[in-house]
């Protein structure tokens, strides 16, 4: 796969998953910006991946992760503050507001994966090796991510 | 309390806002086709370390031209008193020279010393360093340049001519005698003969007769001397209309 399929066909997935991520639509342009520009210069080799898209979700997460200095000038805001009750015809859409509100407030590495996990629908295993740490940990980070955001867990594993 | 499905379509929600493809990749091609930012820091870097380059060095050179200068100027009572001693040496020995050859111009000639001089820096031979003549036997001649001293340069094929306002002038036809000719440059070594075939026209060379000859460092006059009898010739003096000739000499280094 070339860079320019890539960006043709990949890409906006890439970003979506970007802006769920940093929960910041300028942010997340700039994060996978600056990865692409990384990845062109050695897409002879993420190219020849089986799954280069995995790999530069990767690159996306490691440096979102990394953005302690780089990125320090993006502080996630709240688009809408959760205290405020609106009408019932928009309740859904300010919960859902009100709750991006509060998983932009996470560590971010709880926040990865919890978006690893909900909205990529990754294992633990698939978030562990992306974050480099071991499943375990993952399990930690997103117990302790749901609980802050209040969110009643389904899945048995994390009971 | 929430569920994992309120997380799963708020993240839904949200990546519905991620900016259009086409912009991020616009902008990454025009970021990858940029050329290199110029290094702004690198000319004065360049700059500095080709200043200190040269003059580190040249600083070094002049400082210890100006040493060796002072060491010289305090040691130069006892230089110079060497190379006078040596001075005065060669004057002895030029005026030995100059008795035996008869004459004691030979000690104002510059000599070059040292042990292996090469034949451009030796002096022009004198006069007083060679002892010339010309001999006739038969219908040949011979030029014989002997030395008398030390080795010394003949700077080209010598040349022969007629006293100037005799009522014959033989005049150099070969017009390479004129010049300096490097194939006959060489050197004359100490006690050795270099000799020349002289050939002329006309009656040629009668015994006695003056000719000048000249290697280059002015004319001398020189008598021939006739080993035989001399060609029968119907004028006097005998050559009329003749011209000379020599050759290259052989014998020099």
């Amino acid at each position: 796969m070339t860079f320019d399929e890539f960006a043709a066909t990949r890409l906006d997935a890439v970003l979506r998953f970007a802006v769920v991520l940093t929960n910041d639509k300028g942010l997340a342009e700039d994060v996978v910006q600056e990865v692409l520009i990384r990845a062109h210069q050695r897409w002879i080799q993420i190219g020849a991946m089986e799954h280069p898209e995995a790999y530069v979700r990767r690159m996306v997460v490691n440096e979102f992760l990394s953005w302690r200095r780089k990125w320090a000038r993006y502080i996630p805001q709240a688009d809408v503050d959760p205290d405020i009750r609106t009408e019932d015809h928009a309740q859904t859409q300010a919960d859902r507001s009100a709750l991006l509100a509060e998983v932009a407030k996470l560590p971010r590495r709880q926040r990865a994966v919890l978006v690893l996990r909900y909205y990529e629908g990754l294992s633990d295993a698939q978030i562990a090796e992306v974050l480099g740490c071991a499943e375990t940990t993952v399990r930690g980070y997103a117990f302790r991510g749901l609980a802050a955001l209040r969110i009643e867990l389904k899945s048995a594993e994390l009971r | 309390m929430r569920s994992e499905d309120d997380l799963r379509a708020a993240f839904t929600d949200r990546a519905a806002e991620a900016p259009a493809a086409e912009d991020v990749a616009r902008a990454v091609r025009r970021e990858v086709s940029k050329p290199p930012r110029p290094r702004r820091w690198l000319a004065p870097a360049v700059a500095v370390a080709a200043a200190a380059a040269v003059g580190v060095p040249l600083a070094l050179a002049i400082s210890h031209s100006s040493n060796s200068s002072s060491k010289k100027a305090d040691s130069g009572g006892r230089a110079s008193s060497v190379p006078r001693s040596a001075a005065g040496g060669a004057g002895a020995g030029s005026a030995n020279e100059g008795s035996a050859g008869g004459a004691s111009s030979a000690a104002a000639k510059p000599r070059v010393p040292g042990p292996n001089p090469g034949a451009a820096s030796l002096p022009l031979c004198s006069p007083d360093d060679v002892s010339v003549s010309v001999r006739r036997d038969g219908a040949a001649g011979a030029l014989l340049v002997t030395s008398r001293g030390p080795a010394c340069r003949i700077a080209r094929v010598p040349s022969l001519r007629w006293p100037s306002g005799s009522t014959t002038v033989g005049t150099q036809q070969d017009t390479n005698h004129d010049k300096v000719n490097p194939a006959s440059f060489g050197v004359l070594p100490p006690d050795s003969t270099a000799s020349g075939t002289v050939q002329w026209t006309g009656c040629g060379l009668p015994d006695g007769t003056v000719v000048y000859v000249d290697w280059g460092d002015g004319p001398v006059a020189v008598n021939v001397a006739a080993a035989s009898a001399p060609t029968t010739c119907t004028t006097t003096p005998a050559p009329t209309k003749s011209v000379l000739r020599v050759s290259p000499l052989s014998g020099l280094s």
